[in-house]
């Protein structure tokens, strides 16, 4: 009898935990479709708890590895003043020579101005975790609500676009990687300004797709974001066209895109402080059905 | 309950040990700790519900730290439990080398299922495997960690045994062959 109670305990908790796990990923299915909240109560202490745990499990890493580089790029420290020395001096020169020109045309004070609407503000933030599933591309930031951060601002490093934040909790937050397959960003060739959608894979390249008739794009060229999805602003490196992969239907044209950023060796990145439109409608607290606007916007995760 | 809260604390810490870790070493040589924790679950928890539960728990926490969609790994760590569960049941899973082959077909089996259920809630969106090297490599990886994470667990798991609360969580190092 007891076995019996056993059994029939045993399967309801599976059909339980079954159930719990579809609802939960149908539930984030129609997320895209309506508008989206941020994370659930009992995920915020899970990402705040990881995030002071993997610094001190880092910590003896990364000062073994800042001892032996700064040891590394004192070797050819001399050298490395010298040239860079020459290239300020000859900046210098090639910035007096534009701005005057851009006096003698007049354009300098309205370019100040346009500066201003472009400056986001962005702020520091360690990447202290990976994922720990190979088939997904997330990362722990060790920055949270508390500092200013929401879900859907941009992340950026140094060399470009790397990925954009879908969580948050008091101290930390998670940001999904360019290089994951649910992303898609709205890029264009910085050269020919032919558009299309930028693609992770799942792997170290990305894939970008475009229209194929008329469309110029040659290995070598750079792709920047174009701003047009609403989620990222224009004109960030997203990375450099590889391969030319041809169109299998004449219609859809591909190319192997390397990521600007170096994912591998990824550590210290800026969140955006900016949502773009249709992030700021996703993540607003009066969503309503927001399935065109969701539909719309070919970007995001 | 001191047992399966110490259980549950030791997944989760090899979990963001882990996606610490992951910052200077590749994903595809790193075992799947989370799995191997599960199946050490199945191999030493005499109770089915308590190791349910566990390996449940331990799949929500891996969805909070990975990128799959809320519930994934839940899903796929509840069936893979119950496939250990089976198979510890009628295999010698504390000897090494059938230890380390179900570990490593168990990461293989859960990659299909994680490809399976992307495919199916995802609308196509995670369908494609793109990296089956880097799944193998880390089925392997996995594989050579299985016995010692089993052995350390099992330890954990009787002291806290003996320490902790009378009942239906005993440990049973023998039966679960």
């Amino acid at each position: 009898m007891a076995e019996v109670q056993s059994r029939v305990r045993l399967s309801f908790l599976v059909a339980l935990l079954v159930g719990i796990a579809v609802v939960a990923m149908v539930a984030e299915r129609r997320a895209h479709q309506r508008g989206r909240r941020d994370i659930p109560v009992w995920v915020g202490p899970l990402l705040d708890l990881a995030v002071p745990l993997q610094k001190a499990l880092a910590w003896p890493i990364d000062s073994a590895r800042r001892i032996g580089s700064n040891y590394v790029a004192l070797l050819g420290v001399r050298e490395e003043n010298e040239a860079l020395r020459a290239r300020l001096a000859r900046l210098d020169e090639e910035n007096l020579q534009l701005r005057e020109a851009l006096v003698a045309s007049g354009h300098l004070e309205r370019i100040a101005e346009m500066r201003k609407d472009f400056e986001m503000p962005m702020l520091p933030a360690a990447l202290v975790g990976r994922d720990v599933s190979p088939w997904f591309h997330a990362a722990l930031l060790d920055r949270g609500r508390s500092d200013g951060v929401r879900a859907g601002m941009p992340v950026v490093a140094d060399a470009g676009l790397a990925g954009l934040v879908v969580a948050t909790s008091h101290g930390a937050s998670k940001a999904m990687l360019l290089l994951d397959r649910q992303m898609a960003i709205d890029g264009t060739v910085q050269r020919s300004r032919t558009h299309g959608i930028v693609r992770g894979r799942g792997s170290a390249v990305l894939e970008f797709e475009f229209v194929a008739r008329e469309a110029d794009v040659r290995v070598g060229d750079r792709i920047l974001s174009s701003g047009l999805g609403g989620v990222y602003p224009k004109g960030i490196r997203i990375g450099e066209v590889r391969e030319l992969l041809g169109s299998a239907d004449g219609l859809l044209g591909r190319a192997r895109v390397e990521p600007a950023v170096d994912f591998g060796r990824l550590e210290q990145v800026f969140v955006l402080l900016w949502r773009g439109p249709v992030m700021e409608l996703l993540y607003s607290e009066k969503t309503g059905d927001l399935g065109d606007a969701a539909g719309a916007a070919a970007e995001g995760p | 309950m001191k047992q399966a809260a110490g259980l549950f604390g030791l997944g989760l810490l090899a979990l963001i040990g882990e996606a610490a870790l992951l910052r200077y070493l590749p994903v595809r040589f790193a075992p799947d700790l989370g799995l191997l924790v599960t199946l050490a679950f199945a191999i030493a928890l005499r109770s089915p519900l308590r190791g349910l539960w566990l390996a449940a728990a331990l799949g929500a926490a891996t969805d909070v730290y990975s990128g799959s969609l809320p519930g994934q790994f839940v899903l796929v760590r509840v069936i893979l439990y119950g496939v250990a569960r089976f198979a510890a049941a009628r295999l010698s899973l504390r000897r090494v080398l059938p230890a380390g082959v179900f570990a490593a077909g168990l990461a293989l089996l859960q990659a299909a299922l994680v490809w399976a259920s992307g495919a199916f809630f995802a609308g196509g969106g995670l369908a494609q495997l793109s990296a089956p090297a880097g799944v193998l490599s880390q089925a392997l990886a996995t594989a050579l960690c299985a016995q010692p994470l089993r052995i350390a667990l099992e330890a954990l798991a009787s002291r806290w045994q003996s320490e902790g609360v009378p009942g239906p969580a005993r440990i049973d190092f023998g039966s679960a062959r």
